[in-house]
C-alpha cells in the first residue's frame, strides 16, 4: 500500500507504554480511513456501555486515506473519535490545517490513546520517538498559549499541536480540540475526553515521505484537480466564503434566530457575509496543499472587543449572531476567539447561550445565577462573557457547559421544549421546520443534531423536492447523501471542495492512483454504506433506539412565525413517514436496526450478535 | 436593460421585473438588485441565459455548468418560492415578479 503507512500507534497514558501495530489492505479497502477507521476502531476497542470519561474510552485520531499527499483539498484533514460525552454515542469530529498531514509524515495513520495520566501530560511524537511530557505548567493555559509554549520548549516552531483549553480541562461537554490556532475538531465534546485523561495536547513532528502508487497518473490528476479547485466550483468559498449563507438562509426563513423562536433576523444585514468581508476580514489563508484557500480571518475593529481575531464560517456566525439576537460583529468575533482559546465548540456554545438567554427571559434562571449578567437576547457583551463562564464553569456556566439537553433536565419547568438538540448534540444553522429532507437528515444523523453527515438541505434548497412536504422517498435521498459523506469523511475530502469531484468512479480512481489499492466506484459507495451501518450498530450497542431519531419539540410544535416559510413545522407524523422510508431504503427494521442480510451484504456479519435481540 | 426571447413580433409588450443577487452573484454583477425588462412570454430560461451573458463570464460560471445546465448549488426563487431546477426553465415570468439568485454551500461551514 502507498500513502497509508499501515501503522497504528497505541499509547496508554496509565502506564506510559506505547506500541505500534500494523494493519493490512483489507481494512484499508473496506474502511478507507478517517470516519471508517474511527468507527471500526471504536466499536472494536471500546468496552460496551462505559462512561465517556472512563479511562478505557479511546481517543482516536485518524488520518484520511490521502492525507499528507498533495492531492488538492484532500491532503490536510483528520478525524477524531471517541464515545461522546455529549451524546453517549458515537463521538466524531473533523479538523483540517496542518496537523493531519504531520501525523502521516510522522509515520502513522491512526493514533489511539487510552488510559489516564496521573498528572497532566502532553504527548510528543517526533517520528518514531514517542514521549509523555509534563504538562503541569500548561494546565490552565489557553490552547493558543499552550501551543506556543510547547513549540518553544521543543525548540521547533513547526511542531503541530492539537490540544485543549480550559473547556477540556473542566470536562465541558462542549469542549473541542484546537489545532493551528483556528481549526477545531469541534463537535461532540471530544476535548473533554482528552481532558478526562489528563492529556493537554498531542504535539507532532513528522519528516517521512508519503509515497504515491502511480506518481505519473497522480500528477496528472493533481493538475486537473488544482485547476478545478481554483475554478468556478469553489469561487464562492474564496470570495465571501460560507458566511454568504446568512442572507440566503434569512431570505428562505432557514436562519435559526433567538433560540429558534424565529427563522429570520431583522438585523441580518449587520452580520452578513458581505459586511464581514468588507469591514472585518483581514486575511484569507488555506490548509495544507489546498489551492482553494477559503479561511476568512476577521478582526474586531472597534469597541471593547477591538483586536479580537478569529476565522469566521457561517455556522458559528449564525450561532453567536441571529441565534443570540446579536448584531454586533465585533462581539461575535470576540466570542469566536474565546471558543478557540478556551477550546469549546463554537456552534454548540452559541446554541447553549441562546438557550440560556431564553431561560433568562422566561424567568427560569435569574440574575443571581448569571453572576450579574442581563442575559437577554441581543446583549452582545453578556453573550461574550457567557462563553467565558461556560468554559470556566462559572455561575450558571457550570450547568450550561453540560449542553442544553442536560441543562434542560436540571432546569425543568418546560425548558426541554426549547432545548434545541438531537441525541444530546446542539442543532446547527438550518431551520429544519421548513426543510423536510434536511430534518430527516438531522434526525438520523449518527452524531446527533447536525448537517455535516448528510448535507441534505441541498435537495430542499435547490428545489429538487418540495421543501415543505414529507415523503417516504426522502429516506433514499438522505441515505445516498450519508453514504457519499461517509466516503468523503473517510478519504478525507474537504466538503467545501466536494463539487470538484465527478462521482464515485472518479474518486475511486484517485484513491487507487494514490494508494495502489484497487477500488471501483461501486466498492467505494458500498464502503460508505458499510461505515454508516457499522456506526448504527455502535450506537445501538450504546443504547440508541428509534425514539432517539427524533427532533426537538419546538421543531415539531412551534410554527415558523413569519416570512416565506411562515407556519412550517416538521411534525412527528412527518418525521415518521420519512423515517419509515429511510429505514426501508437502508434495509433496516422498522425499529431502525440493520437486518442480518444487510450486514452479510456489507461483510459485517461478525457484528450480527449486536443486533441479536433487536431483530 | 432589456431581456427576453427574441421575437419577430417586436410589437409584443415589455414588462419589468425585479432581480436580486445574493452572495457571489451580487459581487459578480456589481450590484445586489437590478431591473429586467422582458418581452411577454419570456421564460426563466430566457432570463437566466441573458443574465449569464449580460454580467460576464464569471457570473455565468457561478450560475451555469460548462454544458449550459444550471449548477446544482444555485438556488433560484421567483417571488420567494424555490424553483425546481428540473422544471424551472419553462417557468413563465410575469410583470412585477421578483427573481433572486442565491449560492448554496455544500458543506455549510
Ligand atoms: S477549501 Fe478551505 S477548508 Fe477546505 S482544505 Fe481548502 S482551505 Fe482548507
Amino acid at each position: 500500500m502507498h500513502a497509508y503507512t499501515g501503522k497504528i500507534l497505541y499509547v496508554d497514558l496509565s502506564t506510559g507504554a506505547s506500541r505500534v501495530e500494523r494493519f493490512d489492505e483489507t481494512l484499508a479497502k473496506e474502511f478507507i480511513g478517517g470516519t471508517g477507521f474511527g468507527v471500526k476502531m471504536l466499536i472494536d476497542t471500546l468496552p460496551p456501555g462505559i462512561d465517556a470519561f472512563d479511562p478505557r474510552n479511546p481517543l482516536i485520531y485518524a488520518a484520511g486515506a490521502t492525507t499528507g499527499s498533495m492531492l488538492p483539498c484532500m491532503a490536510s484533514k483528520f478525524g477524531v473519535f471517541a464515545k461522546s460525552p455529549a451524546t453517549g454515542l458515537l463521538g466524531e469530529s473533523y479538523s483540517t490545517g496542518q496537523w493531519g498531514a504531520e501525523l502521516r509524515m510522522a509515520g502513522y495513520d491512526y493514533l489511539v490513546i487510552t488510559g489516564k495520566a496521573k498528572k497532566p501530560v502532553y504527548l510528543w511524537i517526533d517520528d518514531n520517538a514517542v514521549q509523555l511530557k509534563s504538562a503541569s505548567h500548561l494546565w490552565g493555559k489557553t490552547t493558543w498559549e499552550a501551543e506556543q509554549m510547547i513549540r518553544d520548549e521543543l525548540g521547533d516552531q513547526n511542531v503541530r499541536v492539537s490540544g485543549i483549553g480550559q473547556g477540556g480541562e473542566n470536562l465541558s461537554r462542549l469542549a473541542c480540540l484546537i489545532n493551528d490556532h483556528f481549526r477545531a475538531a469541534g463537535r461532540t465534546g471530544l476535548g473533554a475526553v482528552m481532558g478526562s485523561k489528563n492529556l493537554k495536547a498531542v504535539a507532532l513532528r513528522g519528516t517521512q515521505d508519503v509515497t504515491i502508487a502511480d506518481p505519473e497518473g497522480f500528477m496528472e490528476l493533481c493538475k486537473e484537480l488544482y485547476e478545478r479547485a481554483k475554478g468556478p466550483a469553489t469561487a464562492k468559498y474564496r470570495t465571501l466564503g460560507t458566511p454568504a449563507n446568512m442572507l440566503t438562509m434569512d431570505a428562505q426563513c432557514c436562519l435559526p434566530t433567538r433560540n429558534y423562536q424565529g427563522a429570520s433576523f431583522e438585523n441580518v444585514h449587520k452580520v452578513s457575509g458581505e459586511v464581514l468581508n468588507e469591514k472585518y476580514v483581514t486575511r484569507i489563508q488555506g490548509c495544507s496543499a489546498c489551492p482553494c484557500r477559503c479561511e476568512h480571518i476577521a478582526k474586531a475593529k472597534e469597541g471593547i472587543h477591538k483586536g479580537a481575531v478569529s476565522r469566521v464560517e457561517y455556522e458559528p456566525l449564525m450561532a453567536f449572531g441571529p441565534y443570540c439576537g446579536v448584531d454586533d460583529m465585533n462581539a461575535i468575533i470576540k466570542a469566536l476567539q474565546y471558543c478557540n482559546e478556551f477550546g469549546v465548540d463554537a456552534i454548540g456554545t452559541g446554541i447553549v447561550v441562546g438557550f440560556a438567554m431564553e431561560c433568562y427571559e422566561k424567568g427560569l434562571i435569574a440574575i443571581e445565577d448569571t453572576g450579574g449578567l442581563e442575559l437577554r437576547f441581543g446583549n452582545a457583551d453578556a453573550m461574550v462573557e457567557m462563553v467565558r463562564k461556560i468554559a470556566m464553569r462559572e455561575d450558571v456556566g457550570d450547568l450550561m457547559t453540560e449542553g442544553v439537553m442536560r441543562a434542560a433536565r436540571e432546569i425543568a419547568r418546560g425548558s426541554d421544549h426549547f432545548a434545541m438538540h438531537i441525541k444530546g448534540l446542539e442543532l446547527t444553522g438550518y431551520d429544519i421546520r421548513g426543510l423536510k429532507t434536511c430534518a430527516l437528515g438531522y434526525a438520523v444523523s449518527r452524531r446527533g443534531g447536525d448537517h455535516q453527515r448528510h448535507g441534505s438541505y441541498s435537495h430542499d434548497l435547490s428545489g429538487k423536492v418540495d421543501r415543505y412536504k414529507a415523503e417516504r422517498g426522502r429516506g433514499k435521498l438522505v441515505m445516498d447523501d450519508e453514504d457519499m459523506y461517509a466516503v468523503v469523511d473517510s478519504l478525507i475530502i474537504c466538503k467545501f471542495t466536494r463539487t470538484i469531484w465527478r462521482g464515485y468512479d472518479e474518486i475511486a480512481k484517485a484513491y487507487s492512483l494514490v494508494t495502489g489499492v484497487p477500488m471501483t466506484g461501486e466498492e467505494l459507495r458500498q464502503a460508505g454504506e458499510r461505515i454508516n451501518n457499522l456506526a448504527r450498530l455502535f450506537n445501538i450497542r450504546e443504547g440508541m433506539t428509534r425514539k432517539d431519531d427524533n427532533l426537538p419539540p419546538r421543531v415539531m410544535k412551534d410554527p415558523i412565525p413569519t416570512g416565506v416559510a411562515q407556519g412550517s413545522v416538521t411534525t412527528q407524523e412527518d418525521l415518521d413517514i420519512m423515517l419509515d422510508g429511510y429505514y426501508e431504503a437502508r434495509g433496516w427494521t422498522n425499529a431502525g436496526v440493520p437486518m442480518p442480510e444487510k450486514l452479510a451484504e456489507l461483510n459485517l456479519s461478525s457484528y450480527a450478535a449486536l443486533i441479536g435481540e433487536e431483530v | 436593460m432589456e431581456f427576453g426571447r427574441f421575437s419577430e413580433n417586436q410589437t409584443l409588450p415589455l414588462f419589468e421585473m425585479k432581480l436580486q443577487f445574493f452572495g457571489g452573484f451580487g459581487a459578480l454583477a456589481g450590484r445586489s438588485e437590478d431591473i429586467a425588462r422582458l418581452q411577454t412570454g419570456a421564460t426563466l430560461f430566457d432570463l437566466l441565459q441573458t443574465l449569464a451573458t449580460r454580467y460576464g463570464e464569471s457570473f455565468r460560471a457561478e450560475l451555469l455548468q460548462s454544458d449550459g445546465a444550471l449548477r446544482d448549488d444555485v438556488m433560484i426563487t421567483v417571488n420567494g418560492t424555490i424553483m425546481n431546477h428540473a422544471v424551472a426553465a419553462d417557468k413563465a415570468l410575469h410583470p412585477n415578479d421578483t427573481l433572486a439568485l442565491f449560492p448554496v454551500f455544500p458543506g455549510g461551514g
